[in-house]
């Protein structure tokens, strides 16, 4: 257990280093000066030379390359071209942010997957299961960002139940308590998009596998034993199903992070993803790169998060 | 069972093939100019009409118009992406698969590692970098789009590198160009078609969201993406003008991945 987590957790590194190089190379190949596209400064000879040496670009390739390796490895991304606040500070306010919604959406997607796709494989291929295995493929094909545009506009312009982004409102009650109410106010509506994204991949997932899973000769001694339908589904089909369900919601963790990523930049949620569409447009690379790299990160853990859990989870796992 | 699986991807193909015929009538069968400020008046924002049968954007351009030329960009990237990312995992595959050794193991890091990372990030930051063109985006979403297809097809050519037509021929002495591409490449076909076509749909999401976040192809050229976008600002005073893009994007994406499901259920059933 500790071994395989060791392993993750070298294979993360690794990821994120390989991820390093390939944001490196990407900035190299950009066209045109990139002291120029850094600070969106054309200036005169002298001026764009004094803004290289500061962005450390009057060293050859090779030496910059090694510096940006050291700043990958230390975690020190320098200051902010737009703010000229330190990187680090920056992502550190919004990583827990991004992980706040992330894990709550995942939980709650998780759960609602799971629960749309028992109720799909009570009965395969009868009514309920078509229609909900349709609406899931709906809303697993209709793009996130508008799903995200409309919940906005019918649910905080039309009709203002919930705030239209942010994190906090910018007037403050002192009422004990009115903070974290405020807080998980201004979460309700992204998580709940973000949720029903997650639950409908998950109920894709799970269908399969459950439906698969009643196919086994288990399932069927169980049924002859007398065990009811929803019995024979609940303890004997989904222990067995779940292995699967998990190590799927594993491998498509980089999609769920995208979708995370899409879903802030739409409620202005002021995570990673806002700050990293954010520094795009503005060309603050310094910002962004981080960004991609702990994105990745994340995406990486969250794999490994599964796969661990769907080890513990596997009934065959716990006979021995 | 089965006539209702042939139902399924007739119906996805018959729309896919409709939407993609409506793209290339375009210029015939579209009622306005996609780009051509229509306000000689003030046209801007008019809900469905006679005239505008899906309205009009907030710059005047008909809805119907943009939306038909729009399938163009959308279509031909998705489509072209997902040949161009079938065939490029196709070759990985077969060579990891095949040849073994370091080539598999270095071209499976570098797929696991593409793999692991969220794709729309990737995009994001690459299209920031190297600008807006139509080409440089079907080309980063083959780079981002074709590992699925080279694991499958790497694990393909693992089992059919012991079956008995495959080591005939080796111990004919045919050179192993000509096993690839005559003995194992008509094998993995199938598979590959099953992945492209599901495939289809996730690029056709991946250019939407470029094009959404304003990274896709550059302007005045209308995509389905672009135009979801250019609506999210109007929606409380006209819902049509990300809403029917937005559902062309849907319709497509579901049919591709319906075609997609059933075609691997077919696969499987006709599998010894």
């Amino acid at each position: 257990m500790l071994l395989a987590l060791a392993r993750r957790l070298l294979t993360g590194i690794g990821v994120v280093f390989a991820a390093s190089i390939l944001v490196f190379f990407l900035v190299e190949a950009a066209p045109g000066d990139p002291a120029i596209i850094f600070t969106d400064v054309q200036g005169a000879a002298d001026v764009n030379a004094r803004q290289r040496e500061i962005l450390g670009l009057d060293e050859p390739m090779p030496a910059r390359f090694v510096k940006w390796m050291r700043s990958t490895a230390t975690l020190d991304f320098g200051l902010s071209l737009v703010d000229r606040r330190p990187v680090r500070d920056r992502v550190l306010e919004a990583l827990p942010r991004t992980l706040v919604l992330s894990g709550s959406s995942l939980l709650l997607g998780f759960a609602a997957g799971l629960g749309l796709a028992l109720a799909c494989a009570r009965r395969p291929g009868r009514f309920v299961d078509q229609a909900l295995s349709g609406t899931t493929l709906l809303i697993a094909s209709t793009p996130i960002f508008w799903i995200s545009s409309i919940a906005v506009w019918r649910f905080s312009i039309e009709w203002p139940l919930f705030p239209a982004g942010g994190e906090l409102s910018t007037t403050n009650r002192f009422v004990p308590g009115w903070h974290l109410a405020d807080r998980m106010w201004h979460l309700a509506l992204p998580c709940l998009v973000l949720s029903g994204f997650i639950a409908a991949h998950v109920a894709r997932y799970a269908r399969a596998a459950l439906v698969e899973a009643q196919k086994q000769d288990f399932v069927l001694a169980a049924r002859a034993r007398g065990a009811t339908r929803g019995r024979a589904l609940l303890h004997h089909a989904l222990p067995a199903s779940l292995h699967s369900t998990l190590a799927l919601l594993g491998l498509s963790m980089p999609y769920l992070v995208g979708g995370a990523v899409l879903v802030e930049m739409v409620f202005e949620w002021p995570g990673m993803g806002t700050l990293l569409l954010g520094s795009l447009t503005r060309k603050d690379f310094p910002v962004a790169t981080p960004c991609i790299l702990l994105l990745s990160l994340t995406a990486v853990l969250g794999n490994a998060l599964a796969d661990l859990l769907a080890e513990r989870l596997d009934p065959r796992a716990a006979q021995k | 069972m089965r006539l209702t699986e042939d139902a399924r991807v007739t119906a996805a193909a018959l729309l896919l093939g409709g939407v993609a015929l409506l793209g290339i009538l375009a210029p015939w069968i579209a009622p306005f100019d996609p780009s051509e400020n229509l306000g000689r008046v003030d046209a801007s924002l008019l809900a469905p009409c006679s005239r505008f049968w899906l309205g009009t954007d907030p710059e005047s351009r008909d809805v119907l118009s943009r939306l038909l030329y729009g399938s163009r960009v959308s279509l031909v990237t998705a489509a072209a992406t997902s040949c161009a990312a079938a065939c490029f995992g196709t070759a990985v595959g077969i060579l990891a698969g095949a040849v073994g050794g370091t080539v598999d193991r270095i071209l499976m890091r570098i797929t696991d590692f593409l793999l692991s990372i969220p794709t729309v990030v990737l995009l994001l930051a690459a299209s920031a970098l190297l600008g807006k063109s139509q080409g440089l985006l079907i080309a980063l979403l083959v780079v981002t789009g074709w590992m699925g297809t080279a694991r499958l097809v790497r694990a393909e050519v693992r089992v059919l590198a012991g079956r008995e037509f495959v080591l005939a021929a080796k111990g004919l002495g045919l050179s192993p160009w000509r096993i690839w591409w005559r003995h194992i490449l008509p094998h993995v076909l199938g598979p590959v078609t099953v992945s492209a076509t599901l495939g289809l749909g996730s690029v056709l999401v991946a250019e939407s969201t470029l094009s959404f976040l304003g990274f896709g192809v550059p302007d005045p050229v209308p995509s389905w993406g672009k135009m979801v976008a250019e609506g999210f600002h109007t929606l409380r005073n006209g819902w049509w003008v990300s809403t029917f893009p937005a559902l062309a994007i849907a319709a497509c994406v579901t049919a591709a991945s319906l075609a997609g499901d059933s075609l691997r259920e077919r696969r499987r059933g006709d599998a010894p």
